[in-house]
This record gives C-alpha cells, sequence and structure tokens, in this order.
C-alpha cells in the first residue's frame, strides 16, 4: 500500500498547500507593490501608513498574528452580529488564510520592492517623462521590468519563507500537508516516515519553484551584460 | 362571536401542544464539534481521510440523540480553545482533561472516562511507578502533560531524572534504545504506540495506577462555552444517558484494551 493507504490523502494535503501558497502569493504581490509605492510616495499619509503597517507586521511573529487575526476578527464580528441581533457569521478558514498569510508576506514584499524600486536610476524614470509617459506608462515600461531584475532574489526567497509559512495554517482547521501528515503519523504510528516523506514534498516544490524562477530571471536580465571576471 | 370562540378555543389547544415543546428547550440543526485528529485511537483519521476514534464515536451518538447534524472541525489541539470562545465551535471534543486551569476559560460537559496512566519498562525489570523503586533512574514523559507534572512533583525531588520530550514516540525510541529506564503515559498511548510494535515486545506496563494523586486522575470531558447553558445541559443529559446505557462502554471495547480506559458512573 502506497504510504499505508495514507498517499491520496497526503496529495489532497499537498494540494491544500499549494493553493495556499499561490493565492496568498498573489495577495502579497499586491500588498506588496502597494506598500512599495506608498512608503516611497511624497504623500505623508500614504509613507506613514505604510511604514506602520510593514513595522507592525515583520516585527510580530507569524504564528501570533495568525492567531490575532483569524481569532479577533472572529470575536470583532460576533460583536457586530450580536449588536444587530443576527445569526453568527463564521469566517471561512481558507479565506481568512489566504487573506492573512497574503497580508503578513506583503509587509517583506514591500520592502524588497523599495529596494529593487530603488536600484532602477532615476535618469530612466526622466526620460521617460520627457518622452511624454504618463505615471502609469512610466511604471509598466520602464519601472516594473527594470525592477524585477532586482527584486527576483527578494522575491524568490519570500516565496520559499511563505510556502514553508503556510504549515500554520493548521491552526485555524485547514489541512495542509503538514497537517495531514501529522495525522497519518499519529495513526499509523509511523512518525518519521511521514514527517520523512513530508520535508521531500516541500524539497520538490521549493526545487520546481526555482526553475520557475531561474526562467524569469533569465526574462527580466535580457539586455543585461554578465560580468566575466 | 362563535367564531372568534372556535378560534380561541383553537388558541389554545395549540398552545398547550407547544408548550411541552418549548419546556424541553430549543432544538440543534447542526452542532459543530472541533477535534484535533492526532491521537490514536481517541481521534485520528483513516486512509481515506474521515475521522475516526472513541470520541467521534462519543460525539456523532450526542448529536444522534440531540437529533441534530454534527460538524466536524479538525484543528491544532493549541487553538481549541480559543476557537471555542470565539464561537467557531460548540463543543471541544479531543480528549481533554477537565483541568483547574481550563475550567476559568471554559466549561466542562460531565466526564465521559478517565485514562489510566501507567508506567512503560523492560519485561523482569522489576521497576514500579514509586519514587523508591525509579531513585536513579530515568523516566522519559511528554513535555506539558500531567504526567511531566507529576513525576516533577513528585519523583524528582526524591533522585528520579525525569527527561522530557516533545512526543512520546521519541521517548519510545529512547526506552528501546536503553537511554531510559521506563516511561510514563497513558497505558494505551503505550499500548499502541510501542508494545504492540516489534521494538516493544521485550517491554510491558508495570504496576498499577497511582490512585492518590489527583492531577493523574481528571477525567476527559467535552469543553463548551461558558454560559452555553442550553447546550451544556443537554449534551450533559445526553452523556449520561450514555454512560447509564452502556453505550460508552460498548465504544471503547472498540477500541482499548480491557484496563487502559475507565469509564465513571453517570454523574449528576
Amino acid at each position: 500500500m502506497f504510504l499505508d493507504g495514507y498517499g491520496p490523502l497526503i496529495l489532497t494535503g499537498t494540494w491544500e498547500t499549494v493553493k495556499l501558497a499561490v493565492l496568498s502569493l498573489l495577495v502579497s504581490l499586491l500588498l506588496g507593490l502597494l506598500g512599495a509605492s506608498s512608503k516611497l510616495s511624497r504623500n505623508i499619509l500614504c509613507k506613514s501608513v505604510a511604514t506602520a503597517y510593514t513595522t507592525l507586521i515583520r516585527g510580530v511573529p507569524d504564528l501570533v498574528l495568525m492567531l490575532l487575526i483569524f481569532f479577533s476578527m472572529q470575536i470583532g464580528l460576533n460583536h457586530i452580529t450580536d449588536a444587530l441581533d443576527m445569526d453568527v457569521i463564521n469566517i471561512d478558514p481558507f479565506g481568512a488564510g489566504v487573506l492573512t498569510l497574503g497580508f503578513i508576506y506583503g509587509a517583506y514584499f514591500a520592502e524588497t520592492f523599495r529596494g529593487a524600486f530603488l536600484s532602477v536610476p532615476a535618469g530612466q524614470l526622466e526620460a521617460a517623462t520627457a518622452y511624454g509617459m504618463t505615471r502609469f506608462q512610466t511604471f509598466r515600461r520602464i519601472l516594473f521590468p527594470q525592477m524585477m531584475r532586482f527584486a527576483l532574489p527578494g522575491i524568490g526567497n519570500n516565496w520559499q519563507v511563505l510556502l514553508k509559512a503556510t504549515a500554520l495554517v493548521s491552526l485555524i482547521g485547514l489541512s495542509d500537508l503538514v497537517k495531514v501528515s501529522q495525522d497519518a503519523g499519529n495513526a499509523t504510528f509511523k512518525m518519521y516516515l511521514f514527517i520523512g516523506v513530508t520535508g521531500l514534498i516541500y524539497l520538490a516544490l521549493t526545487t520546481l519553484s526555482n526553475v520557475v524562477l531561474h526562467v524569469l530571471d533569465k526574462r527580466y536580465s535580457v539586455g543585461v551584460r554578465q560580468v566575466r571576471l | 362571536m362563535k367564531k372568534l370562540g372556535i378560534s380561541l378555543a383553537l388558541f389554545a389547544a395549540a398552545t398547550a401542544m407547544t408548550l411541552p415543546g418549548l419546556a424541553s428547550a430549543k432544538q440543534w440543526k447542526e452542532i459543530k464539534i472541533a477535534t484535533e485528529a492526532g491521537y490514536a485511537p481517541f481521534e485520528y483519521r483513516n486512509t481515506k481521510g474521515q475521522l475516526e476514534g472513541f470520541d467521534i464515536d462519543i460525539g456523532n451518538e450526542i448529536c444522534a440523540r440531540l437529533k441534530a447534524k454534527c460538524v466536524w472541525i479538525d484543528q491544532s489541539f493549541d487553538s481549541l480553545i480559543p476557537g471555542l470562545k470565539a464561537r467557531k465551535f460548540d463543543l471541544a471534543d479531543s480528549t481533554m482533561t477537565a483541568t483547574e486551569a481550563r475550567r476559568k476559560v471554559i466549561d466542562f460537559t460531565v466526564p465521559l472516562y478517565v485514562v489510566p496512566v501507567k508506567l512503560a519498562a523492560r519485561k523482569g525489570s522489576d521497576l514500579l511507578p514509586n519514587a523508591k523503586s525509579l531513585k536513579g533512574k530515568r523516566v522519559g514523559v511528554q513535555q506539558g502533560t500531567t504526567m511531566e507534572t507529576y513525576a516533577r512533583q513528585e519523583w524528582a525531588p526524591k533522585g528520579v531524572i525525569v527527561v522530557p520530550y516533545p512526543s512520546y514516540t521519541q521517548a519510545f525510541a529512547d526506552l528501546a534504545s536503553g537511554r531510559l529506564d521506563a516511561t510514563f503515559q497513558e497505558a494505551q498511548s503505550a499500548t499502541d504506540g510501542f508494545l504492540k510494535k516489534p521494538e516493544g515486545a521485550d517491554f510491558e506496563l508495570v504496576g498499577d495506577v497511582i490512585k492518590s494523586s489527583k492531577i493523574l486522575n481528571e477525567p476527559i470531558a467535552i469543553g463548551i462555552r461558558k454560559n452555553n447553558t442550553q447546550l451544556k445541559s443537554a449534551v450533559d443529559k445526553a452523556i449520561n444517558a450514555m454512560l447509564a446505557d452502556g453505550t460508552i462502554a460498548k465504544f471503547s471495547k472498540k477500541y482499548f484494551e480491557p484496563g487502559n480506559i475507565v469509564i465513571p458512573t453517570p454523574s449528576k
């Protein structure tokens, strides 16, 4: 029997982990871009909100944030529904997991993008303005493609941490890869077998994503000469 | 006038009929029960991913008796109490010991069962679960359990070396390799996790249950939010009925060796 019959369950858990990680990545990329732009903007309100966001989120452990956001959101919502004499609205664990992880890693991505934005020579942006491009055109045609080259190593780093951080969601009732392999290990009393399998699956996932990152790296380094000594 | 009289009579009759219904309290369409499926044979996942185990059988039977649908939620043990308080679910049914500390934040149903705690050691070692017999010996326990608390309070000051482990799996591995002289745990977890396996063949449960200790004999019960009195009284009633008619004893035979579980008599 494949993994004592727990093979299919492990695959379901792997799929849950991948779904969570990819969706959280999308959320955090979006929040990261927003956060970086706000931190670099001249608007004092945008700047202070974004600075508070990155400082607060990066300074508190993921586990604490996960419990705080998931349970305190629910308790807050309960107060509101109680006051309105409504039934309890249950926050869906998957959506909450994606939003929480996206919210946490958005702060890390904001810093990655901020650094990358700053690495693009100012002359490029001045030239774009001189050509009469709008701000959005400048972002899409000049800033983003050049910024990505600097951001990719940091993105790869954050992605791998994010992928592994999905294991925290078992706290809020989702059966991700780590949770199902622990369940399988506990049911069969073969803990180490399943921990080993889980480690290998994570390794396979990160190896696969390294390939994707390598392709992206090639794409965004087009036109940049490699220096050889 | 006549019509009014009839409708009044009908109203009275209808009220009379619904009143007993009202007195027997509210009905639950579904009851949400949370558990951490990581503790066979109490709660675990089978190969199809479904929940199974002694606590799961008990929970399903409670729902059946309250004519409600059971909705099971599998999540980490650490977040069971926060989840109860945040009303994510109604009951926490996960081999939870009804300790004083937990009673400060949540309520418990009437006791379901007590899991006897015993010492496991090599066959013929003549060790017994007391400080005199274990002096100078190395005893493995799982961190954060009542077994660890007991061993540290009662045995460690008298020269027993108490070795904590993240889980009993590691303690059993060290017992087999000779790095420990004994492990101190719930009898069933030693039976299933170690003694039944080839590497546990030379080991056995030794001595009796320590009856004098309060912390080791606290019962397992189902956690319930404070002030959820209607549900608590309904569940308590169902549990007492299940204890009285032998349903819980019947479930236990499916999972436990005789002596590895103690079913109480129905309580008030």
